[in-house]
């Protein structure tokens, strides 16, 4: 920090993350709105709580192991390496607080090197990964409303939150994940490190807890069950793309020299994606928009012009495009979106009816089968292109983006939440009692309000026949 | 006394950790993690307590079904309850 433009290096690098904080924050109030405004009257609250809560028990939890897994467990470990050491992202780490980035204390197991350069960058870079996680434990949430209890669902949203998707990071999305240097893994906005891990992981609860009461008849045909707010659901359907742009910028690195990587002997600064390779923030606004536009055109007609849908497809979209949104030409982006759209809805209704699974804001489809969709066609639409600025690592192919699917939606998403789920069932602690989900959630959780509701009422009453103002 | 910097009159290259009480990180973290486990304990334990009261009180079928009543009123007021019923 003893130059100018150093210094503004820097700084802007922290302001640059600190917006995409602030930008992701509106995924949540989205994701909150839209969950309570899809849920009956009778379960508003408990909605709202139970992913309101995601926020403060995943950000201790990143706080304590999630941040050092993504830098400590690239190797797998034990696939390309050992557990590396990554003295800055522990928890006990003199730059897990403020620091000024002057020398180490003694014994830390920090360089000079470390301090100058994760001291501005630590809080910040932290925190944009944070926000991925709370998306991807808000994703579950909503699959999940109206039958789940609260204290089991944050165990959930913690295993996903601060442990299983963070691992998907490490592997393969960053530079030196063992999936990027073997399979050629690319990833760049998420479509498997975020969405088909929480799809898988939502579908594996889903399956262990069962659908809500009356959702199906005996028949097995499914019900509507209606949102009780549509234009809650729409404006936080609308807060979720407002908080995408800043997801989306929160997965590139905004100046970086990339020339000696090159192999240029000059430096040459660009933004670059997760893995140091050359992108462009105009590129992806391009291709944001374009896949959004995609996915809601397709979402549009499939659904017959049904606004959960629409809104929904819209999401699918940008979701089916983001593996490859650094580098496709944007209307490469459209067209996949539109794909990613048709085949969320489609999937959808078909897994609804056959396997009876009561997803009740199409999570699973929009993010699991979408972004699965998303990582697997990259593998085709950018065959061939380096995976990153390291020779020697292999290249992009359809079967590597196909073996990392699986691994983001199933190994860590379906499996580990299967398992939690069966546990968590075995314990008697996943599901609502029937008469509880029957009666609804909040008449539980908020008896005491609903009763001072009632005196409240007969008080009035009381006090209105005593002043003469009605008869009795 | 002092706990951590006492003047910024010094190079502020040399400065790293600001915070108070520096060295202490490892016994701040386990603070931290026994009161994450502990706040799931207490959480489980009111949760559990709840839900078998609920349970417990909604034995009576006849508060259920008023609970329920309650419920599908707010869901689906009375007149729309009979278009339905009507267009069926």
């Amino acid at each position: 920090m003893d130059s100018d433009i150093g210094a503004l290096t820097v700084i802007f690098t922290e302001f640059y993350y600190w917006v995409t904080v602030v930008f992701m924050f509106l995924i949540h109030v989205g994701f909150c709105m839209y969950e309570v405004g899809a849920s009956r009257k009778k379960n508003m609250m408990h909605t709202l709580m139970k992913n309101t809560m995601v926020i403060p028990l995943v950000t201790v939890t990143f706080f304590y192991f999630g941040w050092w897994i993504y830098f400590g467990w690239s190797n797998g470990p034990f696939i390309t390496g050992g557990v590396n050491d990554a003295p800055w992202a522990t928890p006990w780490s003199e730059l897990m607080g403020t620091h000024m980035g002057g020398k180490p204390a003694n014994g830390s197991g920090l360089t000079s090197d470390d301090t100058m350069g994760w001291a501005r960058i630590n809080g910040v870079f932290w925190a944009a990964f944070l926000l991925f996680s709370w998306t991807a434990a808000s994703i579950v949430s909503g699959a999940v409303i109206e039958r789940i209890r609260s204290g089991a669902f944050w165990i959930l949203a913690v295993l996903i939150g601060s442990f299983t998707w963070i691992i998907d990071a490490a592997w393969g999305w960053s530079p030196d994940g063992w999936m990027v240097q073997l399979l050629g893994y690319h990833d760049a906005y998420a479509s498997g490190v975020i969405h088909a891990i929480a799809g898988g992981f939502a579908l594996g609860v889903l399956i262990v807890i069962g659908p809500r009461i009356g959702k199906f008849r005996a028949d097995g045909s499914p019900r509507d069950i209606v949102p009780h707010n549509p234009w809650l659901v729409t404006i936080g359907l609308f807060l979720i793309y407002t908080g995408f742009w800043g997801f989306y910028v929160a997965c590139n690195i905004p100046i970086f020299d990339i020339g000696p990587a090159a192999g240029m002997d000059q430096p040459f600064f660009s933004t670059t994606n997760i893995y140091l390779a050359p992108t462009s923030t105009s590129a992806i606004t391009f291709n944001f928009l374009m896949s959004l536009s995609g996915g809601m055109m397709a979402g549009y007609v499939v659904s017959k012009g049904d606004a959960f849908w629409t809104y929904s497809a819209g999401l699918a979209g940008v979701i089916g495009a983001s593996a490859g949104n650094d580098l496709y030409h944007p209307i490469q982006a459209m067209v996949i979106a539109m794909g990613a759209a048709v085949l969320a809805y489609k999937m959808h209704y078909w897994v609804e009816r056959k396997f009876k699974i009561d997803d009740a804001v199409g999570a699973v489809a929009v993010h699991g089968y979408a972004g699965f969709y998303g990582v697997f066609i990259c593998g085709f639409v950018l065959w061939g292109y380096p995976s990153s600025m390291t020779e020697g690592y292999a290249a992009i192919t359809p079967w590597g983006q196909f073996i990392g699917a699986v691994i983001m939606f199933g190994v860590l998403g379906f499996i580990p939440a299967w398992i939690m789920s069966m546990v968590l069932n075995a314990m008697g602690v996943l599901r609502i009692p029937p008469r509880v989900e029957l009666a609804g959630l909040d008449l539980a959780e908020y008896h005491g309000r609903y009763l001072d509701e009632a005196d409240v009422y007969e008080a009035e009453v009381a006090e209105a026949r005593a002043r003469g103002l009605i008869n009795g | 006394m002092s706990t951590g910097i006492e003047t910024w009159n010094q190079s502020l290259l040399d400065i790293g950790a600001m915070y108070p009480f520096p060295g202490t990180e490892m016994i701040w973290v386990i603070i931290g993690l026994v009161t994450w486990i502990g706040w799931h304990v207490i959480q489980f334990k009111t949760e559990n307590t709840v839900y078998a009261e609920e349970e417990k009180s909604f034995e009576n079928k006849d508060k259920l079904m008023a609970a329920m009543k309650l419920s599908a009123a707010e869901t689906l007021d009375e007149e729309m309850k009979a278009h339905s019923n009507n267009l069926k």
